[in-house]
């Protein structure tokens, strides 16, 4: 075992790895853009892309183009579009982050519960935030929902993390039913809430169990955008940890890796970007186990690439998603929730059929 | 002395599995450990690497308590090849070798790429770096674990301190030739100055090529000292409950050891011969 071959090429190739990654984040980068702009321009009053790009460019007091023009690309579509791309990237990286966790990549906030929980504190604070909660509504104000719905988001991945995880290994059959019967939990604990609630609370409620950008406007993206920037980026840095916990705790650990630390940030990771993205967008189901899958398949597992891809291949999703869900029942609107899970789920079940050829998934 | 492990006692789910154990390796010395299944083998690696930490007494590397340690300390200074490793995304043997490094915020891309690329050539696997891991054989995927250690201590001695390297069962899925192979690097990172230890099943190959053989033995030390006189012993038959013929086979410096199967191998022949008369 001594013959020295070959290592001239390993390094070319290695940097042909690299060129095409960079080559995958600036094609996604491009495609959001040119997404982000057609989504601007559809909708009731139709704006061709150049127009819009004009107008953007034009700023939000731009004089050269009708006023109603600039109102609509920059008070109504422009803070809807910005939220959809911050709620995919906060899903696609919820997703990517918690596959890393368990060390399995049908690991997925939605699949296994966390949403619910997220939807769970969500409904519970408008359902009882002029009852029980009361008090903890006064007290946090407009942020009383989001953190709602990101200590639900916590309570479920802690849980789920207790129990299928043991001596640093994850029983992927016992994490995955764990997660069926915690979302079931939540479940009925939502109906049980839907049945105190009056007719407000329960549209607001059926908003959130199927997920929708409606009425997004931009004080609603100042408060919760600045924090999911700073989760992305902290996402970013657990890169190479999350890298190390592939191979096992003890691996990780042995290779200097300090365990309990990256393992706490990652839940909390976990439980912020779902808690925001559901508190903001409602359930939202499978960017978490499309994006990160179809990019490992691209361009590897390493998740110095995977974390910033997926943010913005959950963001070219959602963004995308949104724009089928205003344009297929126009002048209505459906939820995006559909839209993604008519797309994710049969997804999932090729995952699953693929799983069985596969060794060590 | 590099490793010092002090009175140690693991407990595991309210039962002692192992200890009280003593033991010290110095610079320069391959020790191998072998038991039977469950005798605490991989409990006692696990407690000098750190994994583990004792009830009772310490594990000193370099004279300072490892509890003490942060991990990336230790990792300088130790690595570890676990007993089985599965990877559950598509990482290709590249990747999962430089993971090695990838605590390493000191080491630039160069010395990163150089350093894989070496280790992988030292387990035969130069031409590897950009297939899958998940695609392997059993045995390949053993080797690229190996080259990630070895990625990940670097030279045998650096600073005036020896490195350890600590093995479990680093030969159990590979053909002969690559059994040697391993023990091979083995040997020629305690020559260098480094210090081994490695858990082996095959009793041959712990005599070739250690300096010294524990025996372990329902979490104690059964028998510790260099291959010769513990095998001329008798240590090994008693422990394991085999007859063993130690052999002196003319021009091996090292004596072989030779099982006695015939009690055991004579009963299912017996059998497979019944069914065939009633
Ligand atoms: N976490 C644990 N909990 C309970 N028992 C354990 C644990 N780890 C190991 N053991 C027991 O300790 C004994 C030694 O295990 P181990 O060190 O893995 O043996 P081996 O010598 O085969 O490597 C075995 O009987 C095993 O069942
Ligand atoms: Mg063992």
């Amino acid at each position: 075992m001594s013959a020295v071959r070959g290592s001239v090429s390993t390094m070319g190739q290695k940097r042909d790895r690299w060129r095409s990654r960079a080559a995958a984040i600036t094609l996604l980068a491009v495609a959001l853009l040119v997404v982000a702009i057609l989504a601007i321009g559809i909708g009731p009053m139709a704006l061709p892309p150049m127009r819009v790009l004009k107008i953007l460019l034009g700023g939000p007091d731009g004089r050269s183009f009708p006023i109603g023009e600039v109102v609509i690309v920059w008070q109504i579509r422009l803070p809807r579009v910005v939220m959809a791309m911050m709620v995919g990237a906060m899903l696609a990286l919820g997703g990517a982050v918690m596959q890393g966790l368990f060390r399995n990549p049908l690991a997925d906030p939605t699949i296994l519960g966390v949403s619910s929980g997220a939807a769970l504190g969500a409904v519970s604070m408008i359902v009882l935030g002029s009852g029980a909660l009361g008090p903890v509504a006064l007290v946090l104000g407009g942020y009383a929902l989001p953190i709602a719905a990101f200590a639900g988001a916590l309570t479920v991945t802690l849980v789920l993390y207790a129990i299928s995880t043991q001596a640093g290994s994850t029983s992927v059959a016992t994490m995955l039913l764990a997660g069926v019967a915690l979302a079931a939990f939540a479940a009925a604990i939502m109906g049980y809430l839907v049945f105190l609630s009056d007719d407000t609370q329960l549209r607001d409620i059926t908003f959130w169990s199927l997920g929708g950008l409606g009425g997004v406007t931009w004080d609603k993206v100042v408060v919760s955008c600045p924090v999911m920037l700073v989760v992305a980026a902290s996402a970013i840095v657990m890169a190479r940890g999350l890298d190390a916990l592939v191979l096992g705790e003890a691996e990780a650990f042995h290779m200097g890796l300090r365990v309990e630390r990256l393992k706490k940030q990652a839940i909390l990771l976990v439980a912020i970007a779902t808690g925001l993205a559901v508190a903001v967008a409602g359930i939202i189901g499978f960017v978490g186990i499309v994006v990160p899958h179809l990019l490992r398949l691209a361009v590897g597992a390493d998740h110095r690439f995977l974390l910033p891809a997926s943010c913005l291949g959950g963001a070219l999703l959602i963004v995308s998603a949104d724009i089928g869900a205003r344009m297929l029942v126009s002048p209505a609107e459906l939820p995006i929730g559909i839209i993604t899970a008519a797309i994710g789920a049969p997804f999932f079940l090729w995952l699953l059929m693929r799983r069985r050829s596969f060794v060590g998934f | 002395m590099v490793l010092a492990v002090e009175e140690i006692e693991i407990v595991a789910a309210g039962r002692r599995i192992l200890g009280p154990v003593s033991l010290e390796l110095g610079a320069g010395s391959l020790t191998t450990i072998v038991g039977p299944n469950g005798a605490g083998k991989s409990t006692l690696v696990r407690a000098m690497s750190g994994e583990l930490r004792p009830a009772r007494g310490r594990v000193r590397l370099h004279g300072r308590d490892i509890a003490g340690l942060a991990p990336a300390q230790l990792a300088t200074r130790r690595a570890v090849l676990p007993q089985a490793s599965t990877i559950a995304f598509p990482f290709t043997v590249n990747e999962v070798v430089a993971l090695a490094l990838g605590q390493r915020f000191d080491l630039d891309a160069a010395v990163r790429q150089r350093r894989v690329g070496k280790a992988l050539a030292a387990v035969d696997l130069s031409g590897f770096g950009d297939r899958l891991y998940q695609r392997l054989s059993g045995g390949e995927q053993q080797r690229v674990q190996l080259a990630r250690v070895l990625c990940q201590s670097g030279e045998p001695v650096e600073d005036a301190e020896a490195k350890l390297l600590i093995l479990d069962e680093p030969t159990s899925s590979l053909d002969i030739r690559h059994q040697v192979g391993v023990l091979t690097i083995a040997r020629r990172f305690v020559e260098a100055g480094g210090v081994v230890v490695a858990v082996l099943h095959d009793l041959n190959l712990a005599a070739a090529f250690s300096d010294r053989m524990i025996v372990l033995e329902a979490g104690t030390i059964a028998a510790d000292d260099a291959p010769g006189p513990l095998l001329a012993s008798g240590v090994l038959s008693k422990v394991f409950g085999i007859d063993m013929t130690i052999l002196h086979p003319g021009g091996w410096s090292r004596p072989a050891i030779l099982p006695d199967f015939s009690d055991h191998g004579d009963t299912p022949r017996k059998s497979r011969h019944l069914p065939s008369e009633a």
